[in-house]
């Protein structure tokens, strides 16, 4: 396949295109490395340290000074602050509250409620807040600004 | 978004839902009032764009939370709502929008209306946000 590269300006114009005749599993590799980063993050479970890749997470939450990683059934500790992590994660990680980073590929649905927040239900049936300062972050990264 | 650019758009759209009611009105006065015309004097506009800026402050202090239930969300907004009615009246006796109880009923009930129109305005924007990020998210998110 040819590759064709155009250097852009800002990180906001970065986007890429592949035209295929059909989705192999290198393309669903290079999409997911594309948007993901290349590997994952180190967590820690019973004293001992595990590689969490960037598409088992769920959501990511910070509560009194402690990081917390949550995957579809289980739950890591990170070293890492929220405001590491933002950096390291992929395009789908964001954002949503002071206290949380949500994978949104992992989200089943949002839901406005008054005030201006909103509620994700997430594919593991767990509900997070999405306070109304982050949506357009959201919006943005999603393509829909 | 920033505390001040906070205020100002909430400003704006509390100015403009005043002025917006203010102007329908005018015309239902002025079709049913057997001639008698609403006078606009020359402080009421900037009256209203200060009553907009009063009424975003409680609007940021009570409203702009992260993290709330439904209880303290209820209880936030009626306080939300009596203070901006306190701003509404007060402005409204010191810059004489009313001058008898017929007019101080006027404006209570402007200000209801406007109340009621901001909410689901931003209620009904809200709605339109919903509806294109679940629009968005279905296009990405990973089989369950």
């Amino acid at each position: 396949m040819r590759v064709r590269f155009e250097q852009v300006d800002a990180r906001e114009k970065e986007q890429a295109l592949i035209r295929a005749m059909e989705k192999t599993p290198d393309i669903l590799n290079a999409i997911d490395l594309l948007e993901n980063g290349a590997g994952g993050i180190a967590v820690i479970r019973d004293r001992s340290t595990w590689f969490c890749r960037l598409t088992q997470i769920y959501y990511i939450e910070s509560v009194d000074k402690r990081t917390f990683v949550y995957t579809r059934d289980d739950c890591f500790e990170c070293r890492d602050r929220l405001y590491e992590l933002e950096e390291k994660l992929g395009m789908y990680h964001v954002r949503v509250s002071k206290s949380m980073i949500v994978n949104l590929r992992k989200i089943r649905n949002v839901s406005a409620e008054p005030g201006g927040r909103m509620v994700a239900v997430l594919l593991n049936g767990e509900r997070v807040i999405i306070s109304r300062s982050y949506v357009r972050e959201i919006k943005r990264r999603l393509g829909i600004l | 978004m920033s505390g001040a650019k906070k205020i100002f758009v909430q400003s704006m759209m509390i100015s403009t839902g005043i002025l917006f009611l203010n102007g329908i009105l005018a015309v239902f006065q002025h079709f049913s009032g057997g001639g008698s015309d609403m006078v606009l004097q020359w402080y009421h506009p900037i009256t209203i764009i200060l009553t907009g800026v009063l009424c975003a402050l409680p609007t940021l202090l009570l409203t702009n939370r992260d993290q709330w239930d439904r209880k303290t969300f209820a209880r936030r907004i009626a306080l939300h709502c009596l203070a901006l009615y306190a701003v509404v009246i007060g402005l409204g006796w010191l810059c004489q929008w009313y001058t008898d109880p017929a007019g101080f009923f006027g404006v209570s009930a402007v200000f209801f209306l406007v109340y009621a129109f901001v909410w689901l305005s931003s209620h009904w924007l809200d709605k339109q946000d919903e509806k294109k990020i679940n629009q968005a998210l279905d296009g990405i998110r990973d089989p369950d």
